[in-house]
Order: structure tokens, then C-alpha cells, then sequence
């Protein structure tokens, strides 16, 4: 009876160690589960174009997709093995890394693109001192903007958590003084007239890197094949856009369940940089920002250019730019 | 006698120490197996709880702080599923007709997630009642319930008998069912405790908030720091398995007599 019962209890052990190994990526050689942001279109119009017009599929790859609330939550579900390649801010995916997770950024997407938008009454930043103002998480490069205004102000910016559909509700409710978030939900907030735009992301930090592809780093090693497909994939939604624009903002307004005049007021805030290189120069003060924030642990990352340069892997988007000239 | 008593006491308090230290060996052992950066060991939570103890979070809000404005939400939800719950539980139970005929509105409700009304709450709702409504949508079903049942459950012979002999229908629900309910009610408050408790990580996860043991574990969370996430969990355990300990005192303090009648 007691020998049942320790191996029922070894069992038991051996369950929970295998449940908490990170799990294995894809099901197999070209099957990916790719991340995207709710409502990001504009920043990251590469993910959906690539759905739409199954560019991943036209590469061999079986993808799944998957949606996701910030890129906070995309980075646990790439942690946890679950997520293979993704486009979400390059914040998330530093903090990331930081924590000793192995993420790679492949290309980069847009840069700027966020806005904090104000209740009428706030006229300057230095109103924003002592002020609650919306964030999609602490995790996210909008929250890092939002103390970066408190610093470069100097002022004190009360920050309350929360899903970027809910901003409206809680600016219009009267809960918050003012939201940061990405394109096209500043602007739509504004048309609804529930504030106004104080600042954009080109007024705190000028052409900041903004959204990245990221992907698992063991998949350069392991499947390198995978990544350079996509990396085609990617660039051919690029090259889709610049042929298609018109088409691209009606597939924005769908998603984004936004009217069209407002989308092409969040586009004409938010630049695609081509070739997406990232932005490494911003991208490392960044860094130093969420490093003095706390959000990246200093004992971590002692060498910043170190840091983003293990991070950011040009090399897959050049061979392909060398290739297609 | 006493001395047999007190002597199980501590034998009992010695295994429990034990399996803690098993607990907290199988957990080190654990972390030396795996070491994975999402698997902290059981000193580095301890200098977690410590960091979060003494110079507060992320955003400099101590760990005190969250747990009281946690406490102070869960009384708001708890208080309002008791001043509902109890009342429309007696009221159903000694009128079996009011709860025959709301059947068909009271039994989905019940069966309806308190994290499904969150978007519904985001709009209809403003700060601190947000958390009340989802606590309390957690604790009153219990709590109604358990006083329902509790009614219907008194032995008819106690009514029948004082009813024979004449005792109108208040002096029975005074003096016969609602001392034979006592009991019942206390234990489905704790059980609605317990469960309004476990609604809190739900009911923060609304956001808008920066105070709050549940809107903490997101913070941290979206930081990927394990070790102050586990901070919080363990944290909830402790409180809930407080919380718990303290009514099963009060329980036993007040229904002392019913201990006494059930050896």
C-alpha cells in the first residue's frame, strides 16, 4: 500500500517537472503559431496583410494565429514556447530578454505612431503632474513614454493599467484624465471628442522604433530555413502595401473597426520605415529608460549596446534585401 | 484528557511544519532540476516578498498597501452578498413558492462566471463598485444558497411541535429556525468568503486601478518576473487560508454548543 503510494506520488512529481519545461516550438518544420496586437493594423499592417493574403501559407509554413491584448501578454505566450514569431513593441520584447529569455527582433515595423490623449481641460504637459493617465500595461512602450513625459517634464504621472478598448470608456467616464496608446485609437478618441491629442510619440521621443518582429531565438539556430520564409513573407505584405495602399486602409478600417478618415489620419502619425531596419540608436535609449524605470533589472543588463546587439538580428531582412536588388 | 488533546495539537502542528519544509525541499530540488528563468527558487520569493515588503513595487506601491486595498474590496463584495444573501435566503427558504417562481432567473445567474460581467461592469459601473459587483456576484451564491438550504433543512417537528401548541409564525422563525439556521449561514459565509476571495484577481483584472494584490501579480506579470509573482500568489493563499481560519474561530466560539451536542 505505501509503495502505491510513493509511486503515485513520484508520478505526481514527474507530472508537474514536465508541465513547467517551456514547450517545444511549432508541431513540427514549417508550422508556426504567429503573435499580433488587437487593433494594431496601423502599426503592424505586415501581420495582417500576411493573414489576409496567406503570404505565410505561399511559403510552405502552416501558421496559426494568434491575437493578443499587448505585447506584454504576446511576450508570455512566446516565453511559455507557445508563440514562435510575433510583431509587438520592441519594449515588451526587451523587458523580455531581459528577464534572460531568449527573444529575438528580425526586422523592425513602424516607428512613433502612440499619442496621449487629454481631457479638454489639460492645455500643456506640465498639466499632465498629478494627472491619471490610461496605459496598455506596464510592460508596454507606451507606458515607458509615459515616464519618459514625467521625466522630461519633471512632473508626477499617476499610470492606470488597462485593455486599450477600455481607454475611451474610462477618459469619457471621467476615471482617467488622459490615455497613451497606439494608432488609430488616439485619433478615434479625439473624433468621438471624449479629449484631444497633447502629444505624440514623434514629440517624446522623435522617430523612436516603435514595433519589431520578433521570433524565438533558438528558431536562427535550429531553423534558420523557417526564418528566411518569413522574412519573404513579411517583406511581400511590404511590398503589398506600397502597390495597394488604398486596399491596405480599407483592410485597416475592417480590422480596427474604424472609419476610414480616421485611419488615414493615425497612418499619416505613424511612419513604415523602409527597408524596416530597427532603430538601434533609439532603441538603446529605450533601454536606458527601462533600465532607470526598474523595468529591466540593472544587475541583468550591464552593457546596453551589448544587450540590444545580441537582441537584433538584421542579418535574415539583409540577405533578402542583397537578394531582391 | 487535555493533555491527550494538546499533545494531538502539536503532533498535528509538527506534520504540518513538516510538510512545509518537504514543500519548500522539493521546491529548491525543483529549481536546480529545471533552472529555467521562470522558475525563481524559494530564497529568491523571499527577497521578492522582502523588496515588495519594504520598498514597494514597480511603481513604489508597498505590498501592505495592496493587500489592504484587496482586504478593503473584498469587504465591500462580501458585505453586500451577506446584507442580500442571508435575508432573501431566509425569505426563500420559509417560502418555498417565492423561490419556485424566480427559479427560472436565479439558477442561470448563478451559473454565470463573475469574469463574464467584466465588460458589462467597465460601462455600467465606476471605480470601487466595479470590485464590489464582481466580489459580491461571487459571494452570494453561496451565501443565499447555503441559507436556503439550511432553512428547508430544520426539522418540521421542531416547527410542528410549538405550532400545536399554539406559537405564531414569527415567534417560530425567532426562536425555532433561525437558531437552528445560525450554523449553516456561518459556514455558507465562509465558503462565500473563501469564494470572494478567489474573485479578486477576477475582479482587478479589470484595470484602471494601481493598488491591489491581483493588479500587482499583472504588474509583475507583464514585467515577467516570477519571483514577485508568486509573491502575490502565496500572499492570496495566506490571507484566504487566514480569513478562513478566523471564521472557523468565530464558528466554533459562537455554536461552542453544537460542538459539544455533535461529540
Amino acid at each position: 500500500m505505501k509503495k502505491k503510494w510513493l509511486v503515485l506520488m513520484v508520478m505526481a512529481g514527474l507530472i508537474v517537472v514536465s508541465g513547467l519545461q517551456p514547450a517545444a516550438y511549432g508541431a513540427g518544420k514549417n508550422k508556426i503559431h504567429f503573435g499580433y496586437l488587437v487593433a494594431d493594423q496601423v502599426h503592424n499592417f505586415a501581420s495582417m496583410i500576411m493573414k489576409e493574403k496567406k503570404f505565410l501559407e505561399e511559403e510552405g509554413i502552416e501558421v496559426k494565429w494568434g491575437e493578443y491584448l499587448a505585447g506584454a501578454y504576446l511576450m508570455q505566450h512566446l516565453a511559455s514556447g507557445e508563440v514562435d514569431f510575433g510583431t509587438c513593441g520592441i519594449v515588451p520584447a526587451m523587458i523580455t530578454r531581459g528577464q534572460g529569455i531568449d527573444v529575438v527582433v528580425l526586422a523592425g515595423g513602424n516607428t512613433e505612431g502612440s499619442a496621449i490623449v487629454v481631457k479638454n481641460e489639460i492645455k500643456t504637459p506640465k498639466d499632465l503632474d498629478g494627472k491619471s493617465i490610461g496605459t496598455p500595461g506596464i510592460g508596454s512602450i507606451q507606458d515607458a513614454m509615459v515616464d519618459m513625459v514625467a521625466r522630461k517634464y519633471n512632473i508626477s504621472i499617476k499610470k492606470r493599467q488597462m485593455s486599450v478598448a477600455d481607454m475611451p470608456i474610462f477618459l469619457k467616464k471621467g476615471e482617467i484624465d488622459g490615455f497613451i496608446a497606439w494608432a488609430p485609437h488616439n485619433e478615434k478618441a479625439e473624433q468621438l471628442g471624449y479629449g484631444h491629442i497633447i502629444l505624440t510619440s514623434a514629440d517624446i521621443l522623435p522617430g523612436h522604433q516603435c514595433c519589431v518582429l520578433v521570433a524565438k531565438g533558438q528558431l536562427l539556430k535550429e531553423e534558420p530555413e523557417l526564418v528566411r520564409k518569413v522574412i519573404r513573407a513579411f517583406m511581400k505584405a511590404y511590398q503589398y502595401e506600397q502597390k495597394h495602399h488604398d486596399e491596405t486602409i480599407d483592410l485597416v478600417v475592417k480590422y480596427t473597426n474604424t472609419p476610414k478618415d480616421v485611419v488615414k489620419k493615425a497612418w499619416s502619425h505613424t511612419p513604415h520605415p523602409y527597408p524596416p531596419y530597427v532603430n538601434v540608436e533609439s532603441a538603446k535609449m529605450q533601454a536606458d529608460g527601462l533600465i532607470a524605470g526598474g523595468k529591466i533589472q540593472k544587475d541583468k543588463v550591464k552593457d546596453v549596446d551589448k544587450f540590444v546587439a545580441e537582441m537584433n538580428h538584421p542579418e535574415f531582412l539583409k540577405e533578402y534585401m542583397g537578394k531582391s536588388k | 484528557m487535555e493533555e491527550k488533546i494538546n499533545r494531538e495539537k502539536y503532533k498535528t502542528l509538527g506534520y504540518n511544519v513538516l510538510t512545509l519544509f518537504l514543500f519548500l525541499a522539493i521546491w529548491t530540488l525543483a529549481y536546480w532540476l529545471i533552472k529555467s528563468p521562470f522558475f525563481p527558487s524559494p530564497l529568491m520569493v523571499f527577497n521578492a516578498f522582502l523588496e515588495l515588503l519594504i520598498h514597494g513595487d514597480i511603481e513604489d506601491v508597498k505590498l501592505g498597501m495592496h493587500i489592504q486595498q484587496s482586504l478593503w474590496r473584498i469587504f465591500g463584495g462580501f458585505a453586500a452578498a451577506c446584507i442580500l444573501g442571508i435575508p432573501l435566503g431566509l425569505l426563500m427558504g420559509l417560502y418555498g413558492r417565492v423561490y419556485d417562481s424566480t427559479k427560472v432567473l436565479i439558477e442561470p445567474i448563478r451559473f454565470i462566471p463573475p469574469v463574464a460581467w467584466i465588460p458589462l461592469v467597465i460601462v455600467l459601473l465606476v471605480g470601487y463598485f466595479r470590485f464590489v459587483f464582481i466580489i459580491w456576484l461571487g459571494a452570494f451564491f453561496p451565501i443565499f444558497i447555503g441559507t436556503l438550504l439550511s432553512v428547508r433543512g430544520v426539522n418540521p417537528l421542531h416547527i410542528e411541535v410549538p405550532k400545536s401548541f399554539g406559537a405564531s409564525r414569527f415567534y417560530i422563525i425567532r426562536n425555532i429556525v433561525l437558531p437552528s439556521v445560525l450554523p449553516e449561514v456561518l459556514t455558507s459565509m465562509r465558503v462565500g468568503l473563501g469564494i470572494a476571495w478567489e474573485c479578486i484577481m477576477a475582479a482587478e483584472m479589470i484595470g484602471g486601478e494601481r493598488v491591489g494584490i491581483g493588479i500587482m501579480i499583472l504588474k509583475y506579470a507583464q514585467l515577467i518576473r516570477m519571483d514577485a509573482i508568486i509573491v502575490g500568489i502565496i500572499v492570496i493563499g495566506i490571507i484566504g487560508f487566514g480569513l478562513n481560519e478566523i471564521f472557523i474561530f468565530v464558528e466554533k466560539r459562537i455554536f461552542r454548543w453544537k460542538e459539544v451536542v455533535s461529540i
